[in-house]
């Protein structure tokens, strides 16, 4: 953890200082107003309620929790894809939760997100050179060496081949376009990723492809995570520190060792037992939560 | 599943409900000819579950439609045998295997508005599968039937819901209702196309023990067809590996996932995470993606993405590898390597990763 901050902060990269958490989110809220009622009142979806964590710089914070629990949410809530209705985002020291204009185009260099779906979040009628450009063109940005140069060491950084810079997205397997995303993503050296369910729609030996891949990165480039995915498995192999979300609300966090060895929460304990456990064969003992039936 | 300890070839247990011999299923295409499934042979006993496991693209969906009989013959061609309660389907008419289907095999896919129908309410939908086998049951006879399924699949309130539409369901409620669809024939086999995917681990964990419940209930052959190999341990007796459409390892569960020998079956295992042990150590991925089924790689299909490839010269890329014995009884895989190199492989690269360790 420490050597990972320290060699990131020797690279010029880092400007916060080791203690300071690099993101701060406090009592973070997302109702979405929804028509409901005979008379068209206004009612609201509880997606996020009260939600609180740090993000040291370097290190990978899971969001774990089933379908519908607000992980999403907040995820976008976090790079100001959705405006939150209450709560606090800090972000190097700074509050960014209303940021406008200039401040929040530099924002978004700094804070970037990955998607589930490889195939929806890339544009099918851009090359992929153009793709990865994009973040660069947008903030004008010309790297040392020319944008096409960057675009090819990005596209090397995550493991495709250089000389399919003017290849379309359609031309890539699932796994490989989950690459050009990350590539784009890492286009403007940000310090914090986002990524939702980057993994999910992956079969297993290319999901295990790109898991190294971001582990990888994290490493080389002291790069900061809020991992959100519904694979206990695979955030406990990526992640420091795990946050639990239940019904939009955050009902535990802790060490990869607290949540998993210790869980505290009945929540916690329960989406634990009901994980089949590859290493156990036969039927395994479940702790089966309140209002069982779904 | 029985498979012959002869290091010739797979045999079929005779006594089995289900008897699958060299199936191949191909699709002429204007890119070519698909060969989805290219000899596959297993057989299931009724009261067993054998898992079939393999990446998307590896023939499993294929073979399952297959044994329900639900490839269009106009644009499929099938061949090698599929005995169903000891008749064979391959080859028979249409309206012969309607009689059969819904009624001795059963299936559950993961989308289960693909079996619901939007417009009709659910117990109508379960009372009709009900009634086309049972053309003497009255209506209100069928009704009550689709209620006790309801009720026997852990749906609370199964008269109320009898009355309700499909969108008004949850996604595990919906599930639920499809294999309450599935089981009012009691049929004698059920093929589960991956069942939970879609599901949260909660319900999925609350799915799988209802199949398991009604399987020592009713007795029934199920092939459960998933590429989650936690679901594989937790609710399979055998286990089917496949590859390009085609078997590489079979076995008991033990055998496959406490034991394996096929560097596939080792790829697969060393990619998933644990929920024990060492979070530090690295996955260790297959290379590369999995083939087209159009354009197989000569010899064994898997060498591109394997890294033992070359260990017996050329053998991997000059000769397909069949089916042998991998030592113990039952349990065969389709590799050159001999059982000295796979033994130590397996000890120096395999062990430590992923759910391998
Ligand atoms: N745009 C929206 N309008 C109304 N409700 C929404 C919207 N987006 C999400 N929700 C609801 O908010 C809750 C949280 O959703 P989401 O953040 O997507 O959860 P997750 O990513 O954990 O599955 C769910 O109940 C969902 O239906
Ligand atoms: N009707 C069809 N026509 C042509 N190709 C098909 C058809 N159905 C399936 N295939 C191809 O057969 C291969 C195996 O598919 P499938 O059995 O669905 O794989 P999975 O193991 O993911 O279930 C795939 O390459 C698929 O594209
Ligand atoms: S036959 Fe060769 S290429 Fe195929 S799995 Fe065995 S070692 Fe790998
Ligand atoms: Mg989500
Ligand atoms: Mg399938």
């Amino acid at each position: 953890m420490t050597d990972l901050a320290d060699s990131a902060a020797s690279g010029g990269t880092l400007t916060t200082p080791v203690s300071e958490p690099l993101l701060k989110v406090e009592g973070l809220t997302k109702h979405y107003p929804v028509r409901g009622g005979f008379f068209g009142t206004k009612q609201f979806v509880r997606a996020v309620e009260n939600v609180s964590f740090d993000v040291r710089p370097g290190e990978s914070l899971g969001l774990v929790g089933e379908s519908g629990c607000g992980k999403t949410t907040t995820g976008r809530m976090l790079v100001r894809l959705l405006e939150s209705t209450s709560g606090k985002i800090t972000f190097q020291g700074e509050d960014i939760t209303h940021a406008k204009g200039t401040r929040l185009r530099n924002l978004r260099q700094d804070i970037q997100i990955i998607f589930q779906d490889p195939y929806s979040s890339l544009n099918p009628r851009h090359t992929v050179g153009k793709i990865v450009a994009m973040p660069l063109q947008v903030n004008g940005i010309t790297p040392p060496g020319g944008v096409k140069k960057r675009v090819q060491e990005l596209l090397d950084t995550v493991g495709l081949n250089p000389e399919h810079y003017n290849r379309y997205p359609h031309e890539f397997s699932g796994g490989q376009r989950q690459r050009i995303g990350i590539a784009r993503a890492l286009a403007l050296q940000p310090k914090l990723i986002v990524a939702d369910e980057p993994v999910s729609a992956l079969d297993v030996s290319i999901q295990a492809q790109v898991i190294n891949l971001l582990r990888r990165l994290q490493k080389d480039l002291g790069l900061s995570f809020v991992f959100i995915a519904h694979d206990l498995a695979v955030v406990r192999h990526f992640c420091e520190r795990i946050a639990v979300m239940y019904r939009g609300e955050m009902v535990e966090i802790g060490t990869r060792e607290e949540i998993y060895e210790r869980p505290s929460h009945p929540y916690t304990q329960a989406l634990l037992s009901a994980v089949p456990d590859v290493t156990k064969i036969g039927r395994t003992k479940r702790i089966k939560p309140e209002g069982d039936v779904r | 599943m029985t498979t012959s300890t002869s290091p010739a070839e797979v045999t079929v247990d005779p006594d089995a409900y289900l008897q699958v011999r060299d199936l191949k299923v191909q699709f002429p295409t204007e890119d070519g000819l698909v060969r989805a499934v290219d000899g596959v042979t297993f057989s299931v006993r009724r009261g067993q579950t054998l898992g079939i496991v393999g990446e998307s693209g590896s023939g499993k969906s294929v073979t399952s439609m297959s044994i329900l009989g639900l490839h269009n013959p106009a644009r499929t061609k099938i061949s090698g045998e599929i005995s169903i309660g000891g008749t064979n389907i391959v080859g028979m008419k249409e309206e012969q295997i309607q009689r059969l289907r819904g009624k001795d095999v059963a299936m559950i896919f993961q989308d289960p508005l693909s079996a619901l129908h939007p417009y009709y309410k659910v117990g109508v939908q379960i009372a009709e599968a009900y009634k086309v086998h049972h053309p003497k049951a009255s209506k209100k006879e069928a009704m009550t039937r689709a209620v006790d399924m309801l009720d026997r699949v852990g749906i609370p309130e199964p008269q109320r819901r009898a009355n309700q539409y499909p969108h008004e369901f949850s996604g595990g409620m919906r599930q639920r209702a499809m294999i309450a669809m599935a089981l009012v024939n009691d049929p004698a086999l059920l093929i589960a196309d991956e069942p939970t995917t879609a599901l949260d681990v909660t319900v999925q964990a609350q799915i799988l023990e209802l199949l398991e419940d009604l399987q020592e209930e009713f007795h029934s052959a199920i092939i459960m067809i998933t590429h989650d190999l936690g679901v594989i341990s937790q609710v399979a007796d055998d286990v089917l590996v496949m590859y390009g459409g085609r078997p590489v390892e079979t076995g008991s569960v033990e055998q496959i996932m406490k034991r394996p020998q096929h560097p596939y079956t080792w790829g697969l295992l060393a990619s998933v995470p644990s929920l024990h042990g060492d979070a530090g150590a690295d996955l260790v991925p297959i290379k590369g993606n999995p083939p087209s089924l159009i354009n197989l790689p000569t010899g064994c299909a898997f060498n591109p993405r394997c890294r033992y490839a070359g260990t017996n010269g050329n053998l991997s890329f000059t000769e397909r590898p069949e089916l042998r014995s991998a030592g113990e009884a039952g349990h065969m895989l389709a590799c050159h390597l001999s059982a000295e190199n796979r033994q130590r492989i397996y000890a120096e690269d395999i062990a430590h990763a992923g759910v391998a360790q």
